[in-house]
């Protein structure tokens, strides 16, 4: 927060409020693989960012570069108006990268009071992080004691550590049973306003649901940038599925005019249907047409498009299906 | 920096690794330096009264403390050099260094505390293994009907000082190694097979082969060796301990165990700073 009040009061902010991040062209090869090509992105304060990307994408990699533990090969990075990894930057920067890493035979207070000193912080900074990931009552157990879903909001607790102004956070609901996963939905929401939250996962309904605006990633490069409506709308408005009998029928009157012959068959034995791509006034005359071949119609909808069939859409990834 | 200290210190204070190595290291000097020892003066056939009472000498009060850091040279180096090991490694075994990478402090400060209070815990650790071997040869003295008669304190102070000069030197080492490995097995075993053996075996070489004696100058033991036969701790051909050997002068054993420990800093820090953290 006063950070970006900071920021925003610097000699170089005119008007708008500078970008919480800011990429240019950015590149990060590791040996052969090309893990981030030439992203340029800009995220603003107080925003709920998602990013999204099959595995391999570039995600983890684009999150370390932000918080300098990865540093790029070119481009320009700045994070909080700051190179990354500076360590005023890092000191406002919570970040729970890939799996939470803690030393296991501490307990998770201990575990998370050595960070706090790190950051100047007090211990009662501890007791407040640990209480909002709801994690008190196991605080002085072990860490190798604890289940996948209590580590993950530990790792939590570690990123909210001294209220940062920008939260990254790497599938920090991975793990998690549906109370915790509704729970870090509310504190993510809570959160935002006060801070920019970059948040990554694979479960593309908990984005939808979670996220502002929602960056893509494919083989590195950044394949979408856009607010979750302004996605959903995008690509989703033109898919039309028919359902009817017979089906071999009515496919045979679609594929026969050129309009339609995009048409594909969907759906499995149980419940077979077309989907096909058709503006809103092609319509009527597809009906009409199905009708006078002896179509019976038991079903003409504009299919509603989820997060999951834009993001396939995108990276044309449609074999691996959301991993974990 | 402040913060860097304040946490490594709480992380090093709740770890096993500086308590584990700390009391091994107090068993190892009391049991080598003086149970040992005193098992052989005990057994030692009567008629040899020359050779029991200067080995009787060895483990009094007023000797307690040469004895003491006899040891360092090559055990005490070695234990501290797993210490060092396990300060900076461990963090690559826990996969925890992007967690204390992220925090604020810069990747040189991190690494600079972790040494310094990995430094602080061989004081304590040199200081408890120099009290456990007064108390065991006051028990040894009272044992023998001997008198207490004490050290200067100046002459303790200067043991205890070289003990934890040697053993930041290797614990430097120890912790470059911790980062060059990125891990604890594979840098333990070189840096206990480079320091135990292959400089030992070099050095034993320079024995016989004079043309190699220079080379002693840059052994890690044998520099240690060297600062402890300075402060006039019987070497072993002396009667003294394994190690202690007076192969090049005080000041310059200060010199080169200076630069292990500013060399081991050095590329800890390096390596730490430069690599990307995954
Ligand atoms: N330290 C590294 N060394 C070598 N290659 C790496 C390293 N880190 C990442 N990569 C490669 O970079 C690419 C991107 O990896 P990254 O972890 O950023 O993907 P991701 O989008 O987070 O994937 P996931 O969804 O599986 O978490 C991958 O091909 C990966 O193999
Ligand atoms: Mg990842």
């Amino acid at each position: 927060m006063t950070l970006h009040q900071e920021v925003a009061s610097g000699p170089d902010s005119i008007g708008a409020t500078p970008p919480v991040v800011e990429l240019q062209s950015v590149t990060k090869t590791f040996g052969t693989v090309r893990a981030v090509r030439g992203v340029t992105l800009r995220i603003d304060p107080g925003q709920v960012y998602g990013l999204l990307g099959p595995n391999g994408a570039g995600k983890t990699t684009l999150m370390r570069i932000l918080v300098g533990l990865v540093r790029s090969d070119a481009g320009t990075v700045q994070v909080l108006g700051r190179p990354p990894g500076d360590p005023r930057t890092l000191r406002s920067i919570g970040a729970l990268i890939e799996s939470p890493a803690f030393v296991p035979h501490l307990s998770g207070r201990v575990n998370l009071q050595v960070l706090a000193r790190a950051r100047g912080l007090p211990d009662a900074e501890v007791v407040r992080v640990l209480r909002a990931v709801d994690l008190d009552g196991a605080a002085d157990r072990r860490v190798t004691g604890y289940s996948l879903g209590m580590r993950q909001r530990l790792g939590v607790a570690g990123a909210l550590l001294g209220d940062p102004s920008l939260l990254i956070l790497d599938e920090p609901t991975n793990g998690l049973d549906p109370e915790g996963t509704a729970s870090m939905r509310s504190l993510i929401r809570d959160l935002a306003g006060s801070a920019t939250v970059l948040l990554s996962s694979h479960l593309l309904g908990e984005i939808q649901h979670v996220c502002d605006r929602v960056v893509v990633l494919d083989k590195g490069a950044v394949v979408a940038e856009d607010s979750v409506s302004a996605l959903l709308s995008r690509s989703g408005s033109r898919s039309v599925i028919v359902r009817a009998r017979p089906m071999d029928l009515a496919e045979k009157v679609l594929k026969s005019n050129d309009a339609w012959s995009k048409a594909v068959r969907a759906g499995d034995a149980g419940d077979p249907h077309v989907r096909l791509e058709l503006d809103g006034d092609g319509v009527p005359g597809l009906v009409r047409a199905l009708v006078e071949a002896g179509v019976e119609i038991h079903e003409v909808r504009r299919e509603r498009r989820s997060l999951e069939d834009v993001f396939f859409a995108l990276t044309g990834d449609h074999s691996a299906g959301s991993g974990t | 920096m402040r913060n860097a200290l304040a946490s490594e210190a709480l992380l090093l204070r709740r770890r096993l690794a500086p308590f584990v190595v700390g009391c091994t290291w107090i068993v190892l000097v009391v049991g080598f330096g003086f149970g040992v020892p005193y098992i052989v003066y005990a057994t030692l056939d009567p008629a040899k009264t020359a050779d029991r009472a200067a080995l009787l000498e060895m483990l009094l009060p007023s000797a307690a403390h040469t004895t003491a850091v006899g040891s360092y040279p090559m055990f005490g180096g070695a234990i501290m050099l797993i210490l060092g090991v396990l300060v900076t490694g461990a963090e690559y075994r826990w996969g925890t260094w992007p967690a204390r990478l992220s925090q604020g402090p810069g990747r040189a400060q991190v690494v600079i505390a972790k040494v310094l209070v990995g430094a602080a815990a061989v004081v304590v650790i040199a200081a408890a293994a120099l009290a456990a071997s007064m108390v065991t040869s006051v028990v040894i003295a009272s044992v023998e009907g001997r008198p207490l008669t004490w050290p200067a304190v100046s002459a303790v102070a200067a043991s205890l000082g070289v003990a934890v000069f040697i053993s930041v030197a290797w614990l430097s080492l120890g912790a470059a190694l911790g980062v060059i490995f990125r891990g604890v097995g594979t840098a333990l075993a070189v840096g206990l097979v480079w320091t135990l053996g292959l400089e030992n075996a070099l050095s034993g070489l320079a024995g016989v082969v004079p043309a190699l004696e220079p080379v002693r100058v840059i052994l890690l033991g044998p520099t240690s060796g060297s600062l402890v036969a300075a402060l006039g701790v019987p070497s072993l051909s002396e009667g003294g301990a394994v190690g202690v050997a007076a192969y090049v002068s005080g000041p310059v054993a200060c010199a080169v165990l200076l630069a292990y420990t500013a060399a081991g800093i050095a590329v800890a820090t390096v390596l730490i700073r430069r690599r990307d953290i995954t």
